[in-house]
């Protein structure tokens, strides 16, 4: 979807990840392009369905039913039909992946200290000792108190908010490049969600580490990410960079995103919820998948929005990308006079 | 943890005083058994019905039901002195009573044929857990191969071929079968393994495979399963995520995660077993408890029958204490609660 | 007289065996007030209390002591029984539709068994206004034959709100009704919520995680932390000025969806251990104020002693020494 970018670190270029069930083909993420460029934190937001934590599995290879397809560029790397081997041994090395639930993601029979130290000896040919000093170090540097003794602990003994952080230290064992974190404050509490998302930016800035945090939430987006995907019905609709996304949002989806929200800072009347529901991903509509729930599509002229599939253009500034019919200027306007007030 | 393990045991010895007075009561409270039969059962001759009364009131068998309990389970811990108006025997604690058929004490007895049982059952449970564990991982790891399929219909067959009908099998073909098979051309029989290991084994192998056979077709389903609903779970996604290799996630971090449960079934099934295996001991003719008990039953050799049962019924209460102890160390979970 | 009036209300949990048996206070002397027609949030973090004290007020978690007075009737301590008249005014929305929905009963079984099960006969009789219902809620109302696994996850909190609404009670307690679902879908069901509120004038209890939704529904506002009311004010004076360092926290780790300015910010140690402190104010351990500002005399004062809820001014109160 992006304009070609030779320093990004990862390219993803029309990934399609396809379920055969027996109702039909379930097109989980269809058509998806993005890069991540080396050391930003990139947000990937959608609602549920909209492929976003498929396409991070996708990412790893970590989906054994789908039918992958498309191209993953990691450095000169392809991922997509990869062999195992290869696959293996770029995870957890060179890209990482934290999960939404720590509690269940963490092996509940093993010490949290052997599950660190495992992921370490496991691309690092090094002993027992070295492990076990690489971990207890990590341990410490996601702000776990008495690492060493946290190093024989196991998982049902910490809090929610330390187990995120042990799946954080066991990610970055390794020192990959690449953190894929999938929903990782979902299950946590606000104001622990706020320590981890202070964590991850900090480790990202610290070791130059890119980050992918795919979340259904934009607070935290806008809060932690540089630039964001935001996705619908497996395709990217829109992608800026933050302060652009929620300065000018350049597609009716966004706006309903942003109208759906209550406000901390401002007591609303009524809500502005997008209607309907998103459409089903083995039937996707012809066109624009946005089209039979957008309030706009009938201001483009020829049924072009449920007939043709709208490109990623330019809209407004040049890192500025959007999936609509609508001309520019005409959301560009809608955008002050109608949606922006109203928020 | 040790807390626990008390708290379990006194438990347990309140379910064997209630085992102990079940058994009691089931063999005394039978309907349309009289005193006189009682004193029959008891002695097993051929007495006449004078003769048997005077058995049954010294027996006690005209005394209430509770005083005769008394009498028994005080007899367990002190040992007993019994006479059938002849003679008099003592049956020295613990006294689980006295075949007068054999004239033996059934303490001696149950002495006698355990490890005869043991051999057996402690022989396939490592048979049947080695396999049965192993070919449902693999099934599972691979799951829809040839061999998960294989597996499926070979496990199928084990659970459904009776044991009396594949036993048969064995015996015929290795005793009586072809040449090139009939390797045990002098018979089947059990020898103790103090006496000679190598023929103690030997013998015991058909019995062991004939009863892993059997056995090891639900541990290969049951693993299979487990490990199937083990392997989508988020811990195992993250140790794929982690680079670890296909053998490590599956043979660490999957079965390590299924290892309690399987413990769980292996420590009730044993229990179970080794109070006797009535079919394959018949059928071999080991003379172990399940032969005791099958004895006992076809001859109503009544004190044989309570002796055998309580001592199985013992087996399986400790068994239970002694899984619940194994899930407090295999699970860090529970050893944290308790 | 308010319509909903808890006091005192407290519900203590044993966990462990033996030496490592301990009392957990999940709820410790609560009292609030819902009058007729208004929305009371009470909202905090996991462990605090609220859903447990939402539980007891519907009496499906039965109080270890306290009042709950409904309606000028005291609930606590009254059998299932003598309760049951009372449901009729006294309803719940769970959190999550597919599980408080039985899968085997169609919408239609499920939407008339308040009436059958209190005896109410509505006019024109029970299948149109089960129809009326699903339609009041945004539903198709010929879809009452299906069955709950027929619909998507908004809709079936539409129905298990239909549900709720069927016999028009006084008060609904909804727990997190919002939190399992999507942004947009969420939207719709709270402007669902707002819209049969004024329709039909009853009071809301609404217990939730999530400050910005509290705030977008409530008249007054109750923060719980550790079992203890630690705030409660009006909606407007909470959220303008949050008096308790527990709420400012609150409020600040809440990330806001839009521009960022300043990302930096002064974050809460720790998270909400189960077990708190004894005695003293169970925020102290993770308390910026007690940790920046408090000279040593203060600070003991914190130790000792478990603030009480004082009024700072008629539409605003908290539970701090220093406020």
């Amino acid at each position: 979807m992006s304009a070609e970018s030779p320093e990004a670190l990862l390219r993803v270029r029309d990934l399609r990840v396809h379920f055969p069930t027996p109702d039909g083909l379930v097109r989980s993420v269809d058509g998806l392009s993005f890069d991540v460029r080396p050391g930003e934190i990139l947000g990937v937001v959608g609602e549920s369905g909209s492929g976003k934590s498929m396409a991070g599995k996708a990412i790893l290879g970590l989906h054994e039913q789908a039918r992958t397809t498309g191209e993953i560029w990691y450095g000169d790397q392809q991922l997509v039909g990869a062999a195992d081997e290869e696959l293996r041994r770029l995870r957890g090395a060179k890209i990482a992946m934290i999960f939404q639930d720590p509690l269940s993601s963490l092996h509940p029979y093993f010490t949290i200290g052997a599950q660190l130290s495992e992921a370490y000896r496991v691309h690092r040919r090094t002993g027992a000792k070295a492990a076990r000093a690489r971990a207890v170090e990590m341990l410490s540097r996601v702000g776990i108190p008495a690492a060493a003794r946290a190093y024989g602990a196991y998982p049902h003994e910490f809090s929610g908010g330390m187990r995120q952080r042990a799946m954080i230290a066991m990610a970055l064992i390794c020192d990959p490049g690449l953190l894929i974190a999938d929903e990782p404050t979902t299950a946590l509490d606000v104001t622990v969600q706020a320590q981890i998302l202070q964590l991850i930016r900090d480790l990202s800035e610290e070791s130059g580490s890119a980050v992918v945090l795919i979340t259904h939430d934009l607070g935290v987006v806008a809060e932690t990410c540089d630039r964001v995907v935001v996705m619908y019905a497996g395709r990217c609709i829109e992608q800026a960079p933050v302060a652009g996304l929620f300065e000018r949002p350049m597609t009716p989806y966004t706006w309903g995103l942003l109208g759906s929200i209550p406000r901390l800072d401002a007591t609303l009347g009524r809500l502005e919820p997008i209607t309907g529901q998103p459409p089903s991903l083995i039937d996707l509509p012809a066109g624009c998948s946005f089209a039979p729930r957008c309030g706009f599509a009938s201001r483009v002229p020829d049924h072009r929005c449920t007939t043709e599939l709208p490109e990623p253009l330019v809209a407004g500034a040049p890192d500025h990308l959007a999936r609509c019919h609508l001309p520019v200027e005409d959301r560009q306007h809608i955008w002050h006079t109608q949606i922006a007030p109203a928020l | 943890m040790i807390r626990h393990i008390a708290h379990r045991l006194l438990g347990a010895l309140g379910v064997l005083l209630v085992v102990s007075v079940v058994t009691f009561a089931i063999f005394q409270l039978l309907p349309r058994v009289t005193k006189v039969d009682m004193a029959f059962y008891y002695t097993g001759r051929n007495t006449s019905a004078a003769q048997a009364a005077a058995v049954a009131e010294r027996f006690g068998f005209d005394q209430p039901i509770w005083t005769q309990y008394w009498t028994w389970l005080s007899g367990i811990f002190t040992g007993r002195e019994l006479g059938d108006g002849v003679s008099t025997v003592h049956c020295a604690a613990p006294c689980l009573g006295w075949s007068f058929r054999q004239n033996r004490s059934v303490t001696e007895m149950l002495v006698q044929a355990f490890p005869v049982t043991a051999s057996i059952v402690l022989g396939a449970a490592v048979l049947w857990l080695a396999g049965g564990v192993a070919t449902g991982v693999l099934a599972a790891a691979r799951r829809g191969s040839l061999f998960d399929r294989g597996s499926t219909v070979i496990s199928l067959l084990g659970v459904s071929i009776p044991e009396f009908f594949s036993g048969m099998l064995v015996i015929y073909a290795l005793t009586a079968g072809p040449g090139w098979l009939r390797w045990y051309s002098g018979g089947i029989n059990y020898v103790p393994f103090t006496d000679d290991p190598l023929r103690w084994a030997a013998n015991l192998l058909p019995v062991w495979i004939c009863l892993a056979f059997l056995i090891a077709a639900v541990y290969t389903r049951w693993t299979r399963a487990a490990m199937l609903e083990t392997m989508s779970e988020d811990f195992i996604t993250t140790a794929t995520a982690k680079g670890l290799r296909r053998r490590t996630v599956v043979g660490r971090h999957g079965l390590r995660a299924v290892v309690p449960s399987v413990v769980t079934l292996a420590g009730l099934d044993l229990g179970a077993l080794l109070g006797g295996v009535i079919i394959v001991e018949s059928l071999f003719s080991f003379p172990g408890l399940g032969r005791l008990a099958y004895d006992g039953i076809t001859t109503k050799d009544l004190p044989v029958i309570m002796g055998t049962t309580l001592f199985a019924a013992v087996l399986i209460v400790v068994a239970n204490v002694v899984v619940d102890a194994c899930y407090a160390i295999l699970d860090p979970r529970v050893r944290h609660v308790s | 007289m308010s319509l909903l009036e808890v006091r005192d209300l407290r519900k203590t949990f044993v966990r462990g065996h033996g030496r490592r048996r301990r009392v957990v206070n999940a709820v410790d002397g609560v009292s609030f007030e819902v009058g007729a027609g208004e929305t009371l949030g009470l909202v905090g973090e996991s462990g605090c209390g609220k859903s447990t004290t939402a539980g007891m007020v519907v009496r499906l978690i039965e109080p270890t002591s306290g009042q709950i007075s409904f309606a000028g009737t005291e609930l606590a301590g009254r059998s299932e029984r003598s309760l049951r008249p009372l449901r009729r005014e006294l309803q719940m929305v769970f959190q999550d539709p597919q599980s408080s929905l039985n899968p085997r009963q169609t919408v239609g079984t499920i939407l008339s068994a308040p009436f059958q099960i209190q005896g109410v006969q509505p006019d024109g009789g029970v299948l149109p206004e089960v129809r009326r219902l699903l339609e009041r809620v945004g539903l198709n109302p010929e879809h009452y034959n299906r069955y709950p696994h027929q619909f998507s996850g908004g809709q079936r909190q539409r129905i298990g709100i239909a549900r709720a609404i069927a016999l028009r009670p006084k008060l609904v307690v909804c727990d997190e009704p919002v939190s399992a679902l999507d942004v947009s879908v969420q939207a719709q069901v709270l402007n669902l919520l707002a819209g049969l509120q004024q329709e039909y004038g009853m009071a809301y209890l609404f217990v939730a995680h999530d400050l910005a939704v509290v705030r977008h529904l409530s008249d007054r506002v109750v923060v719980m932390y550790l079992g203890r009311v630690v705030e409660q004010a009006e909606r407007e004076e909470l959220y303008r000025s949050p008096a308790h360092p527990y709420t400012q926290a609150l409020m600040a780790a809440v990330p806001r969806p839009r521009v960022p300015e300043q990302r930096k910010k002064v974050l809460l140690r720790g998270d909400a251990a189960a077990d708190g402190p004894a005695g003293g104010c169970p925020f102290r351990p993770r308390c910026p104020r007690y940790a920046t500002e408090l000279g040593a005399a203060d600070q003991s004062r914190c130790t000792q002693e478990a603030p009480e809820l004082v009024p700072l001014s008629p539409r605003q109160s908290a539970a701090c020494h220093f406020v």
